[in-house]
């Protein structure tokens, strides 16, 4: 089923480059909604509003694209809103990681991610693990014997303790046999304001962000926390490079639709985010943040769901975070 | 002579005062009663139990003292000030409607809502003609709908009908 | 000198027209978003990120900002006029300013909002060119202790907004404490008090419990009687609606005190506007002649928390370009802006783009003077909407309420809340409980649970960290001096009346 629906996708492609439109071809006709699950400002919602703006000034936009915030619950409100808009033809949302992560540990979650319609992902995140310049840990072996020596005196900040800093936190505590504190915080301001401040030992940043307090001489990068080394960062070591054996954990962001939704429509959004994923702002965007590309569409984007939520389950179950489901 | 003096006692009672202490008291247990399910202290310090509880006992201890306070005054015979409830059904009813309206919100469309409470609250509360009534609720809403939806995309929940 | 030199090439860039056409654009946009309830900066200037991206980044920035602080000066209108709060830091300015609007001085109010707005808005901005570096160093030394120390002192001014009874106004405040702590607690993954909702696994909204308390709380109250007038008198004459020489000279103090306060606190990541205002209203009270006229529509009152709300616009703005770190929704709005531009918001973004800074600078100098003209010649228009008669004024309130808590998140549930806080607003009124301290309670509480929680986990459990740090002693001192204030002064009065016996 999957093979004919990619099948018919590309068909629907070539056909649109042939320029001949297919007969039952789907177009939107009205504004069409990004629906994100945070507030404005914050990481997805920045993100669907940088998609929107890339359709608008690539001219590939068909209509108006809004924006639309469905804040609560870590996004299971807008999973809920998604799930109850079956087939709907002009409703998009932007999923990230928590998309995976809250159905698997909230009880009220009526929404998974396997029952709607992934279109699309659209990038991967990548992390690294940075100091202070003034701090006594020059390498990730040094912070992590600190860390076994004092067991629980160092401090790391980060968001919930289902975000992605937490995540990461209890791979590298596994791999390196240390532990170490989590201090929530409600704000990203408040994380690096933490480190920078040095009421924090380590935070997990992104390397756009990173670069800057490099540059500035405030912050020292021990590793990056993926798999292959991050291109604007040459010098740093991957984790697993340095001799731990941590997963890759990259925020997935990307776009889905409703459940049910048709065929023609599924392709038509997959098209419109292949070509925008070809256009040189795309590419611009992309090496702006430091974003890997992690463009995915069809069989490969439903492996890839099932497999990031199987992973993100053994994470969850690792750091003792109760499942429901 | 001494059931004079309770009925005395009785009378002068603000009971209003006292009834809102009592719920208040009976929110401060409620709190309290679901805060002890929770971890009370870890050790890194407060769990998710620790401020719940604080709270919940201080919002008791607090209202037990309005109480006491109260009675203590009323014992002593000091002059106690009485609330005026007159009006409050005028102000229970203005509130259903409101009420209503908003559970109309999804069938029927903030605009069909919006003209059905204003229609209300001048006609009923305020005891205006219908005309008076039809022209507030048409200016309002209309005003409304061209301000919010129209020139600045506010989305309202919108009626079968489209808006 | 180089500073005169740089804010030279800053007007220079600002002063270009197409870059003042959009300043306008932006401060004109924000004041009609700020008078709105309900539609916030944050979700206007997100609205226009993806225009404001193909626009050149100066330009951009100019114009994002202008909404930013443009809004603040509208937010004061409906806090006046209907006592609905437009956004968390009017609820303060609506203690006194509505008061005001019931004595017939809601020109007066309105005018007074303008001037305060204006000349905080400029002690912002100078205080922004001239000592953003290191102030931001300094605001890195708030850690965890040094914001439970704020929030401590943030939470007893409820000493100084109790009316009444002091008993009362502490019992709303704790009941503000609960509220803040429903919703999932972040340190544990615990859901608290959601009654099963998903849409209260965030915790209730600022704004609905604001608007419900305070503009349908008075709506209901109002409803208790049919007068045949108007519901406010409204003075004829432009004369009478603009702020005396008077007005001014006793808001003298509150306009720097709001400055100061307002942008030091703005400055702290996560800390924000409503504490500032609630502030510097506390500090407004604290040193007045008159303390005792506070609430009932003084022109200090309104001026310290428009001030304060204001120059907060300019410290939020010192950590977003000294360090890169937004320490707001409307900051990390503008911060994804510069990235979607190919900035690279951080320690250098000064250095790297001087003229985007010194531009901002210079339009927001502009900025300002542009909003206090835009704004005075609206004050008389707008005092005359309490002209209406009450049959049309209350259920417009209603409905700019609703509208206005269902634009933050499009969400059915909080309409049903605000009906409920109206309610008990209502009640609250009738039994002499100030809606006030509830909010105090609300904002502060669960900054202040965090922050005790994640101090606590830095020092494994030792209370001794909340403290011995230097900066939240200091701190601590002034919550004390503030919570022992009443008390020494019944005890002089008392031992004056003793001495007066004696004699």
């Amino acid at each position: 089923m999957k093979h004919i629906r990619s099948i018919l996708a590309g068909s629907i492609m070539a056909a649109a480059v042939l320029g001949g439109a297919p007969v039952h071809a789907f177009t939107p006709d009205r504004t069409i909604e990004f629906m994100v699950h945070s507030g404005p400002g914050a990481g997805n919602d920045v993100f669907g509003r940088a998609v929107q703006g890339l359709l608008a000034k690539t001219k590939l936009a068909p209509q108006t694209i809004q924006v639309v915030n469905k804040t609560g619950g870590g996004g299971l409100v807008a999973m809920a809103y998604l799930g109850e808009k079956k087939a709907e033809t002009h409703l998009l949302a932007v999923f990230t990681s928590v998309w995976f992560v809250n159905p698997q540990i909230r009880a009220k979650a009526k929404v998974t991610m396997n029952d709607l319609t992934p279109i699309a992902r659209l990038v991967l995140e990548p992390a690294v693990m940075t100091v202070l310049t003034e701090s006594p840990y020059k390498t990730t072996k040094e912070f992590f014997e600190a860390a076994k020596a004092n067991p629980g005196k160092l401090k790391q900040s980060g968001g919930s303790l289902s975000g992605r800093d937490n995540t990461l936190r209890h791979l590298l505590m596994k791999a390196s046999g240390a532990s170490w504190q989590f201090i929530s915080m409600k704000s990203g301001g408040e994380r690096v304001a933490a480190l920078l401040g040095g009421h924090v030992d380590m935070y997990i940043m992104e390397p756009a962000e990173a670069e800057e307090q490099i540059r500035a001489g405030k912050i020292r990068v021990l590793a990056t926390l993926m798999n292959k080394r991050i291109p604007s960062l040459p010098d740093v070591a991957t984790i697993n490079e340095q001799g731990y054996n941590v997963p890759e954990v990259p925020q997935a962001r990307g776009f889905v639709g409703p459940p049910g939704m048709a065929p023609d429509v599924k392709a038509y959004y997959v098209d419109l985010l292949t070509k925008l994923h070809k256009t040189p702002e795309w590419s611009g965007f992309l090496k702006d943040n430091r974003y890997e590309d992690g463009f995915l569409t069809g069989a490969g984007l439903d492996t890839f769901v099932n497999e990031y939520t199987q992973t993100l389950r053994g994470i969850l179950k690792d750091a003792g975070i109760k499942l429901v489901r | 002579m001494r059931v004079a003096a309770t009925m005395n006692f009785w009378k002068s009672l603000n009971k209003s005062e006292l009834v809102a202490a009592g719920l208040l008291i009976a929110l401060g247990v409620s709190i309290v009663q679901q805060a002890r399910d929770w971890v009370y202290v870890t050790p890194d310090g407060p769990g998710p139990g620790f401020f719940p509880l604080w709270i919940g006992s201080a919002i008791i201890a607090l209202a037990t003292v309005v109480v006491l306070r109260h009675l203590f005054a009323v014992f002593r015979q000091q002059p106690v000030a009485k609330i005026n409830w007159k009006g409050t059904r005028r102000v229970l009813l203005g509130w259903t409607g409101l009420a209503v309206s908003i559970a109309l919100l999804e069938p029927a469309g903030f605009v069909v809502s919006f003209l059905l409470l204003v229609l209300f609250l001048v006609m009923v509360i305020y005891r205006r003609s219908f005309i008076a009534a039809l022209c507030v609720g048409l200016g309002a809403t209309a005003g409304f709908w061209i301000l919010f939806v129209k020139l600045l995309q506010v989305q309202l929940p919108a009626g079968p009908w489209g808006f | 000198m180089e500073i005169l030199s740089n804010l030279m090439n800053g007007f220079a860039v600002a002063l270009v027209p197409i870059n003042l056409w959009w300043c306008f654009v932006g401060v004109f946009l924000g004041t009609v978003v700020g008078i709105l309830p309900g539609l916030g900066p944050s979700a206007t200037i997100a609205l226009l990120l993806p225009l404001a991206t193909q626009m050149n980044p100066t330009a951009g920035i100019i114009m994002m900002s202008g909404i930013y602080y443009g809004a603040k000066y509208g937010g004061s209108t409906t806090s006046i006029l209907l006592n609905v709060p437009g956004e968390s830091a009017s609820v303060v300015t609506c203690l006194d300013g509505f008061e005001m609007a019931r004595n017939g001085r809601a020109g007066p109010a309105l005018g007074i909002a303008a001037i305060s707005s204006f000349i905080a808005g400029t002690v912002g901005v100078i205080l922004l060119m001239l000592v953003a570096p290191p102030v931001a160093e300094f605001a890195l030394r708030f850690g965890p202790p040094e914001y439970f120390a704020l929030m401590a002192f943030g939470l007893s001014m409820v000493v100084l907004l109790a009316g009444k009874s002091m008993l009362k106004a502490l019992l709303s405040m704790f009941v503000g404490l609960w509220l803040a702590t429903i919703g999932i607690d972040m340190f544990t993954d615990t859901e608290r008090y959601t009654l099963d909702q998903i849409e209260l696994l965030d915790g209730v909204q600022f704004v609905v419990v604001a608007i419900g308390t305070f503009a349908i709380g008075e709506v209901l109250a109002n409803l208790t009687s049919d007068s045949k007038q108007a519901a406010f008198v409204v003075p004829k004459g432009v004369r009478n609606l603009m702020p005396t020489w008077q007005d001014i000279k006793d808001s003298r103090f509150a306009f720097l005190n709001g400055s100061i306060v307002g942008f030091f606190v703005g400055v702290l990541p996560g800390a924000g506007s409503t504490i500032a205002s609630f502030v510097s209203y506390g500090i407004e009270k604290a040193v007045s002649k008159h303390p005792e006229k506070f609430g009932t529509g003084v022109v200090e009152g309104v001026a310290a928390p428009e001030a304060a709300n204001n120059s907060e616009t300019g410290g939020a703005l010192v950590p977003l370009m000294t360090l890169g770190i937004p320490g707001s929704a409307t900051t990390a709005i503008l911060l994804a802006a510069f990235i979607l531009w190919g900035l690279r918001p951080g320690p250098l973004l000064i250095q790297d783009h001087p003229e985007l800074f010194w531009g901002l600078v210079a339009s927001m100098y502009i900025g300002n003077v542009m909003l206090l003209i835009l704004n005075l010649p609206l004050v008389p228009l707008f005092a005359q909407i309490l002209k209406l008669p009450g049959y049309v004024l209350y259920p417009v309130i209603l409905g700019v309420s609703i509208i206005g808590v269902y634009s933050v998140d499009q969400r059915l549930l909080d309409t049903w809340l605000v009906a409920f806080f109206g309610l008990l607003g209502f009640l609250m009124r009738k039994t002499d409980y100030p809606a006030a301290p509830l909010i105090l309670g609300l904002v502060l509480g669960d900054l202040m649970e965090n922050a005790v929680r994640q101090s606590l986990m830095m020092s494994q459990g030792d209370v001794s960290i909340l403290y011995t740090r230097p900066l939240a002693l200091v701190i601590l001192v002034m919550t004390s001096a503030v919570l022992l204030g009443p008390l020494f002064r019944q005890v002089a009065s008392w031992r004056t009346k003793v001495a007066d016996q004696e004699a």
